[in-house]
């Protein structure tokens, strides 16, 4: 069963417009900054957008399968689980009660709900915590209980929302795993809303990228990472991006991006713009090779493609070197070895050279 | 971890009041003694070898029933209608929300007496409903129903504060994903809702107890203070201190008999309260 939508959905000023399609057993990770419709497009599939005196309108279709989730299907008969960063586990009830809370909700016997609940906290490998209550339970716990207790009510489509969000790192990466193994072994479609790219690397292989309520890139995970549109995802998923338009064919001009810095021309592989097109070049900051400088901009630095200069404004450790950002090309990070920033130089105010090979760089034309 | 952030900690080294300025502790204890000094007053005044004849006396026994199976009843009443109420206020929009939280607080701030006035208009001989009542033989004034009336209207307020407040409190996280898991309306209540917000209904309920079991100057008025009818114990209490003189100590004695079904409550809800979900 497929989940398919296509929606225009108003809360407040808001509107989100958006298409978006998941296969069974496929996760499709959305990126988004705050307020870009994420949790409206969750809402409006959940079908609880209007809950608490809040006025939404909904029009557009949402299928499930040969199913339409309109207005007149209340969000308990959609067969849509939730999962969210925080549980919501249900205090009262044990780790046990939890999970069988779906099934007994939708009519199941008692003896045959809890049967059903002590099979999937077995399958999160939670069978010997079921008579804990929630505050017994540590968080990567309960977060595991939560994903039980979803799947336990049979959802044909499960809705993560930021669910790794407040784990510690260890915790989250077993939920992760746990997530991936879910995904192979249900066949339902999943949405997952997210900020951290690794979400989107290690779960899913198509993202959508979500900004102030419009689809602005979607693709395989690995493009929408590896060659970001906007400026939002290039920061999470730690790239550089460089937009401009192309001076002529296969060069793009990037305009200079304060008063006192100099543009730059950019080559690479990918899209070969023609002259007029305007387009991106992304590049990794470890890609980047720093250079002692400064050479003169009449030797050719800053006029050589995928070359500028720039005085260092600040630097951040990073395992095994620094990074740094120049007062002229403040978007601009660069990562420098240890070795390699002695060798250059490397210290605040210091003028250096840049450059990043052609083959390091990729170039795409704007949508 | 510095000192100062030790010090916090009550029962860490300095200060067991942790880091509230000292100077405070003055009006603190003026406070205490403000609400225990009088109680403290009651006991000395308290003639105890007529006590056991005074509580166990057939009057002081006829009102102290009435009391309790009255106040009872409100406190039902009150749960039925409040819930419901607090449910409303809680889910309804900001500016609705104001509004029906104001008028639930005004039996809250009015005298009782203007209360049992308000009731009177309403469901007096001459009353708004009164005419069309009486000519369906029904009285409701200076009856044992106007007594629970009476209590309902000033007792009400309190749970509907309470439990709103805990509803809000709880939101509607809870409620969303029990629906996302096939639980209709009803079920996500009573399975839901309701457990979430049990220990502010609980102590709701007790205050809502207790405020309709000291009622007095609505169902003075209302009610009125026939023996065994609507004399509650706040109406035997008073009776007995404006009585020919002698009756004083009956009233204090009477008087400890309430203070001390008043501190059973309390001490019930904590008793309760302790091994709450939390």
């Amino acid at each position: 069963m497929s989940l398919d939508v296509d929606i225009r959905a108003r809360v407040g000023t808001f509107t989100l417009e958006a298409a978006i399609a998941a296969a069974p057993g496929e996760v499709l990770a959305v990126l988004g900054p705050n307020g870009s419709g994420k949790s409206t497009l969750l809402g409006a599939i959940a079908g609880h957008l209007d809950h608490v005196g809040r006025q939404a309108e909904v029009s557009g279709r949402i299928a499930l399968g040969d199913r339409m989730l309109d207005r007149s299907v209340p969000p308990e008969r959609r067969r849509v689980g939730l999962l969210g960063q925080h549980t919501t586990l249900f205090p009262h009830l044990t780790a046990l009660d939890n999970v069988a809370f779906g099934p007994r909700a939708q009519g199941t016997p008692r003896n045959e709900a809890a049967a059903i609940a002590r099979r999937h906290l077995g399958d999160v490998g939670l069978g010997d915590l079921a008579d804990r209550r929630p505050a017994q339970l540590s968080g990567g716990q309960r977060q595991r209980v939560a994903l039980a207790r979803a799947l336990a009510a049979a959802p044909d489509a499960l809705l993560l929302d930021e669910p790794f969000a407040a784990l510690d790192v260890q915790t989250s990466a077993q939920a992760r795993r746990l997530v991936s193994e879910l995904r192979d072994r249900v066949s339902v479609p999943m949405v997952l809303v997210t900020h951290d790219p690794m979400d989107a690397v290690m779960l899913a292989a198509r993202t959508v990228v979500l900004q102030e309520g419009r689809v602005v890139q979607e693709g395989s995970t690995r493009d929408v990472l590896g060659h970001p549109d906007s400026a939002f995802v290039a920061a999470i998923a730690g790239v550089n991006l460089v937009a401009g338009v192309a001076e002529r064919e296969g060069v793009l001009h990037a305009a200079a991006p304060t008063a006192s810095s100099l543009s730059t021309t950019w080559i690479g592989r990918g899209d070969r713009l023609q002259r007029g097109e305007s387009g991106t070049a992304v590049f990794s900051p470890g890609a980047v090779r720093v250079h002692a400088g400064p050479i003169a901009a009449s030797e050719g630095v800053g006029a050589a493609p995928n070359t500028w200069t720039g005085t260092v404004a600040h630097l951040e450790p990073i395992p095994g070197g620094v990074r740094l950002f120049t007062v002229e090309h403040p978007d601009i990070a660069v990562d420098s070895s240890s070795m390699a920033a002695v060798d250059a130089g490397i210290r605040p105010e210091a003028v250096l050279n840049f450059s990043v090979p052609e083959d390091d760089v990729s170039v795409r034309r704007s949508r | 971890m510095s000192a100062a952030q030790t010090a916090a900690h009550p029962g860490a080294a300095g200060s067991v009041l942790g880091r509230i300025p000292s100077w405070l502790a003055v009006p603190a204890a003026l406070g205490a003694l403000v609400l225990v000094l009088p109680f403290i007053a009651l006991l000395a005044r308290l003639d105890w070898t007529g006590v056991p004849a005074a509580i166990t006396s057939p009057a002081a026994l006829q009102a102290l029933t009435l009391s309790l199976s009255t106040a009872s009843i409100a406190t039902v009443v009150c749960v039925i209608l409040g819930v419901p109420l607090a449910l409303v206020i809680a889910r309804s929009p900001q500016w609705l929300a104001a509004i029906l939280r104001t008028l639930t607080t005004l039996p809250l701030v009015l005298p009782p007496l203007v209360g049992g006035i308000a009731l009177l208009s309403l469901l007096g001989r001459g009353g708004i409903f009164g005419g069309a009542l009486s000519a369906a033989g029904i009285q409701i004034p200076f009856t044992t129903v106007a007594v629970v009336i009476a209590q309902v209207f000033v007792a009400l307020p309190f749970l509907v504060i309470s439990a709103e407040g805990a509803l809000r409190t709880a939101g509607t996280g809870h409620e969303l994903v029990a629906a996302s898991l096939g639980a209709g309306r009803f079920t996500v209540f009573r399975r839901v809702t309701l457990p979430l917000v049990a220990p502010g209904l609980v102590a709701g309920t007790v205050l809502c107890f207790a405020r309709a079991l000291g009622e007095f100057g609505a169902t003075a008025l209302f009610a009125g203070n026939a023996p065994g009818v609507t004399r509650t114990m706040p109406l035997a209490i008073y009776t007995a201190f404006n009585g020919a003189g002698v009756q004083e100590d009956t009233a204090i004695a009477l008087s400890l008999l309430l203070i001390m079904v008043a501190v059973a409550v309390l001490l019930l809800m904590r008793g309760w309260r302790a091994d709450a979900v939390r």
